[in-house]
């Protein structure tokens, strides 16, 4: 070992702070990183792992009404050619639930029958629902509203005991709507009941969706024959008349791929964020090393001149940022490993609902924390100390290895100038690099700091965009047109079908059949008695006499029918024929007789409502970025609730969240899909100025007329209503209602989601701040070490030689903290758009001016503690170090 | 320990800076010879290419014309590589400023060129011949500008180079610390018969030498042999 590398302790000892701080800061973001990435990757396992464990679906899909066999059949059958497919009842049931200390708010519970084939729940806690009034809850939920094994819970104002907590496979990441842009885990959640529990739900009330979910035969399929089949499956049921509201397959069923997608960008963005803090750190080091080696040229000159290789030099210098990059690594990963794992996890758990948590280690984690940074810190130190030492001997005794910087020393100033100023200008000219790296850090963690502080009032403001976005207080959307006005007689007659048509439909063909045969036998009955009449004889009146008995046989068996249909609706025979009778008088084989709202919500709320169509076409991103869900409303031309909406003339407006994500040009055909009908539809983009709404709004407007022209509907179709009064609607065709509370409930589970990153975020960005501005204005006030000591030598008092040098590196940190601003501004929103191009919806950075002000009065108020450190330092610089002997 | 077989042998050694209007020469057809084991005294004022002279020996700058043989070394013939293997192994360098490295003490920065021998000088008998055992355990900050050239000249000599080059050696020092830094050197050069050439613009160095040169203007203006050095404890200025 060389006997320079005693130096190395004691260059430690003395430079502890500097060596310290990049080692706690390269420790600390390895450390955070390495225990995010085992956790990320641990995660990934288990998701991967659930596909067969818990037998996760390949797809789904949601019919208005419950299919017949026939359409199920039908559907099967479409996906022969891919080896066949397995149908499973999926149905839920949105049931608000009451909390037992319940605030008031809307919350959703997604009520499912206990799956025993398909997307298997995985238990934490309790037991699987078994009898009518127990529930299973998924955990998240259940964490976030409090809830525990053996509380009670209403769900649509029926008591259900929670006596399990569990994750549905499918339901990984809680998303109220598929389209939807972020989970929602405090106002929504699943829940899994006993079959009993789910028909005595929907007795109390609940809606159910039904969906069904599939499982083709060949498990392997690609995405590309899973999705044909779905479309072929999608055409059949369409076919045989059922109406499709939903087809997802499980690749784009965010319940299922959103927490696997989620780990996997944020274990980049965690990797990207690891890799710029090491660059920078090297170039940090870069920097130090640089000023040491120009301190120490004339050393280093000798050195060379006295037989020592330039390589022995360059490793002597490598040696320190090697040694704490390597410790920092290694010490950092096994600390990430060893304490960070678990906190990691929560983040995720605390948002997801997944299986236990298991730990699956990875050496690419070793590879991407540990080799990954000590080998960049190494190699980026080692180019710049080789471009350093690229001097000849003579250069470094000369003094010369500061390189073309005396030639900006060298710089003529402006005589106009103040001495003063004159004298600061030198300062930063001299010390040019170590500004420019100072800008980069302070720039970077700018970048932490702003995205840390806005990113709340990014999401919140985005959530009052939607909210915006919500024309009325409420919006409706139904399953099929229901109209809101009718006489009491035909609300009686809706009333008595939808009672009827809420049993299973066996009954009522069992009945139908019961009542053809009776009506058959008694005409028969009526021909024999007619025949008897006329020629009597003893064979006619044995068989008018058979014919009555068969016809009284007929009745008996009539009247059973109507006797269970009486039974499954829970009212006696009679009722149950007038129930009957009533709905006789509809003509369910009329497609342009719409129901009628059995509910009469009066003159008032009559008024406030406004029917509107809507449907979901599909936008395709480009570069493998998916396709974005776009809403296509058709609505009144002289709609009450949207207002200056130019949709006349068969006009198009699109909403200018998304004229401003995808950049249309003016006159550009915009290509929508219909997935559910395997068509295109190609719409004009009039132009920017155009755009209509907020930057939130996805959605295209039409007139109803053009809407329902364009998707071949009826001239009277129509599927919602908005109204700013609540309307009772029937359960059968309501599918949702949207209050301007769901958008707040966005802003709500964003503050949730990101409050402990937040805190992270910036506790890191103060860090590197403080860390890049001691070290890199050390740098300065070091290498003026001399200077100042003339300085003091020739009069000037420690205050004024602190402003003057101290005001220079003020003025460099402050120049820096501002005009970095619109740079950090200009990056996250591009950083921004690309991370959330992929994602359904409009998300700009919304910087507020208290958040710029914040970020730069943080950076300020930690720089001042660094000016202090350095007026001690001034004040320190003896008298001696000017009259120390130099070349 | 002096002897008449020639070690150093320069010839017709040519150099320049700059080119055109700027260009200036340096140093223009040198030639002399300096035998093993001799102190060579270099004079001349500033800007006659004293220490031109010097970076050429030292391998430190290559010349533009002529031959330097050091040894059995042809300098001129040497890659840049070569040329710091040279410096490695043949020669011991002393500054004016003696360029000692701050925190290492003064044995540390003795030892820092000892490593680069196969065959050091013992480095306690040297600290006590340097007068520095005292010293021995302190740093360069903590000890006179005497003591600090004391162990420059340590460090060019631990190593037992066959050349030692002096560039201004008592350039920074006082009269009584000159003179004792210059007994040093003349008890180096007799207990280890090592070569050393003096550049200084103090002529009264030149009376402890064995052979004078004096440059003005590039050029070797004279050459001369002293029959009698004077003991460096004698010298007066």
């Amino acid at each position: 070992m060389t006997p320079l590398a005693k130096r190395l302790p004691r260059e430690l000892k003395n430079n502890i702070g500097k060596y310290l701080g990049i080692f706690l800061l390269m420790c600390g973001a390895i450390a955070l990183t390495s225990g995010f990435l085992l956790a990320a990757h641990s995660i990934s396992q288990i998701i991967d792992g659930m596909h067969d464990e818990y037998s996760i679906e390949d797809g789904r899909f949601t019919t208005s009404f419950e299919a017949t066999d026939s359409q199920l059949q039908a559907a099967c059958d479409a996906a022969e050619d891919v080896g066949g497919v397995t149908l499973y009842k999926n149905y839920s049931i949105d049931a608000a639930i009451t909390l037992p200390n319940d605030d008031g708010s809307k919350r959703t519970l997604r009520t499912y029958e206990h799956r025993t084939q398909v997307d298997l729940a995985a238990y934490c806690e309790g037991t699987e629902p078994s009898s009518n009034n127990e529930v299973a809850i998924d955990r998240v939920f259940a964490k976030n509203n409090n809830l525990h094994v053996g509380d009670t819970v209403q769900l649509e104002g029926r008591a259900y005991t929670v006596c399990g907590i569990m994750t549905q496979p499918d339901s990984q990441a809680l998303f109220l709507n598929n389209s939807d842009f972020t989970v929602n885990t405090i106002t929504y959640g699943v829940a899994e009941v006993s079959p009993s529990g789910f028909q005595a739900l929907e007795d109390a009330g609940g809606a159910p969706a039904y969906t069904y979910s599939f499982t083709f035969a060949n498990r392997d399929l690609s995405i590309a024959d899973r999705t044909d089949a779905e479309k072929d499956m999608a055409e059949a049921l369409a076919d045989t008349d059922a109406h499709v509201d939903d087809l997802t397959d499980a690749s784009a069923n965010q319940g299922i791929g959103y927490a696997a997608d989620d780990v996997k960008g944020d274990s980049a963005m965690w990797t990207t964020l690891l890799y710029i803090i090491i660059v920078i750190m090297a170039f940090v080091f870069v920097v130090l090393t640089n000023a040491t080696i120009e301190q120490e040229s004339a050393i280093i000159g000798t050195l060379l001149a006295s037989g020592y290789r330039r390589s022995e030099i360059v490793l002597h210098y490598l040696a320190l940022p090697a040694i704490v990059g390597i410790l920092a690594a290694g010490l950092g990963t096994a600390l990430g490993v060893a304490f960070f794992t678990e906190p990691m996890r929560q983040l995720y758990y605390g948002s997801y609902s997944l299986p236990p948590f298991q730990v699956f280690w990875d050496w690419g984690i070793f590879l991407k924390c540990a080799v990954v940074p000590a080998a960049a810190l190494i190699l980026i130190t080692l180019i710049g100390l080789l471009r350093k030492m690229g001097k000849t001997p003579l250069q470094f005794l000369r003094h010369e290895a500061a390189g073309k910087s005396g030639t900006k020393r060298g710089v003529r100033l402006p005589e106009r100038l103040s001495f003063v100023a004159r004298f600061r200008l030198r300062i930063f000219l001299r010390n040019l690099g170590n500004f420019a790296t100072l800008f980069v850090g302070i720039a970077f963690a700018s970048l932490l700091l702003l995205f840390g502080l806005a990113i709340l009032p990014t999401m919140t403001h985005y959530a009052d965009n939607l909210e915006t976005s919500l024309v009325a207080e409420h919006t409706y959307t139904l399953k099929a047109p229901l109209e809101l006005e009718g006489t009491p007689e035909e609300r009686e007659a809706w009333a008595a079908l939808e009672r009827l048509q809420s049993i299973n439909g066996t009954l009522l063909s069992a009945a139908e059949d019961a009542q053809d045969k009776l009506e058959d036998a008694a005409d028969a009955a009526q021909d024999a008695y007619n025949a008897a009449m006329a020629s009597p004889s003893a064979e006619t009146a044995q068989a008018a006499t058979n014919a009555l008995s068969k016809a009284q046989r007929k009745r008996d068996a009539f009247y059973a029918s109507i006797d269970d249909i009486a039974d499954a609706l829970g009212c006696n025979r009679d009722d149950a024929i007038d129930l009957m009778e009533k709905a006789a008088d509809i003509d369910t084989d009329d497609d342009d007789i719409h129901p009628i709202n059995t509910t009469d919500n009066g003159t008032d709320a009559l008024g406030q409502a406004e029917k509107f169509a809507v449907y979901q076409l599909q936008y395709d991103r480009g570069n493998n970025n998916g396709t974005e869900t776009v809403a296509v409303y058709g609505v009144q031309p002289d709609s009450r609730y949207w207002k200056d909406l130019d949709i006349g003339n068969g006009k198009v407006v699109f909403g200018a969240g998304l004229a401003n994500k995808f950049g249309w040009d003016e006159n550009q055909q915009i290509d929508l899909y219909d997935k559910y009908e395997d068509k295109t539809h190609s719409l004009t983009f009039s132009g920017q100025e155009d755009a209509w709404g907020t930057k939130s709004n996805m959605n295209v407007y039409m007139s109803i007329d053009d809407f329902n022209m364009m998707f071949d509907n009826d001239k009277s179709y129509f599927n919602g209503y908005v109204s700013n009064e609540a309307l009772a609607l029937d359960a059968r065709y309501y599918a949702s209602d949207t209050t301007p509370d769901d958008m707040r409930a966005v802003g709500d589970q964003f503050v949730d989601m990101m409050d402990s990153m937040i805190g992270m975020m910036v506790g890191l960005a103060v860090f590197i701040f403080l860390l890049f501005m001691y070290l890199l204005t050390k740098a300065v006030i070091d290498r003026s070490a001399r200077s100042i000591s003339y300085m003091k030598v020739f009069g000037y008092r420690d205050k004024e030689v602190s402003h003057l040098y101290i005001r220079s590196v003020t003025l460099c940190v402050v120049a820096s903290l501002v005009l970095c601003q619109p740079l950090i501004i200009g990056s996250l929103t591009a950083i921004f758009r690309s991370m959330l191009l992929a994602y359904n919806g409009n998300i700009e950075i919304y910087v507020p001016w208290w958040c710029m002000a914040a970020c730069i009065g943080i950076g300020f108020a930690t720089y001042l503690l660094v000016a202090l450190i350095h007026t001690r330092s001034i004040k320190r610089v003896g008298l001696s170090e000017a009259l120390k002997v130099q070349e | 320990m002096k002897g008449n077989s020639p070690y150093l042998v320069v010839n017709g050694l040519k150099k320049h800076y700059g080119n055109d209007e700027a260009r200036i020469q340096v140093l223009d057809g040198i030639t002399t010879t300096v035998n093993k084991g001799e102190i060579c005294v270099m004079l001349g004022p500033s800007g006659s290419g004293k220490s031109t002279f010097l970076n050429l020996i030292g391998g430190l700058e290559g010349a533009d014309g002529g031959t330097i043989r050091v040894g059995n070394c042809e300098l001129t013939a040497l890659s840049a590589k070569d040329l710091g293997e040279y410096r490695r192994r043949e020669l011991g360098f002393v500054f004016q400023f003696y360029n000692l490295v701050p925190d290492l003490t003064i044995r540390e920065n003795i030892e820092v060129t000892a490593h680069l021998s196969k065959n050091p000088l013992p480095m306690n008998e040297l600290l006590h011949s340097l007068g520095l055992w005292e010293h021995r355990n302190k740093f360069p900050r903590q000890v006179s500008g005497g003591q600090q050239q004391r162990c420059a000249i340590g460090r060019a000599l631990v190593k037992n180079p066959g050349l030692i080059l002096c560039d201004e050696p008592t350039g920074a020092l006082d009269y009584k610390t000159s003179k004792e830094v210059l007994e040093l050197m003349e008890s180096v050069n007799r207990t280890y018969g090592c070569t050393i050439v003096i550049v200084t613009h103090n002529a009264a160095i030149a009376q402890m030498a064995n052979r004078v040169l004096r440059l003005r203007d590039g050029r070797l203006v004279e050459d001369e042999e002293n029959e009698a050095p004077v003991p460096a404890s004698e010298l007066d200025w």
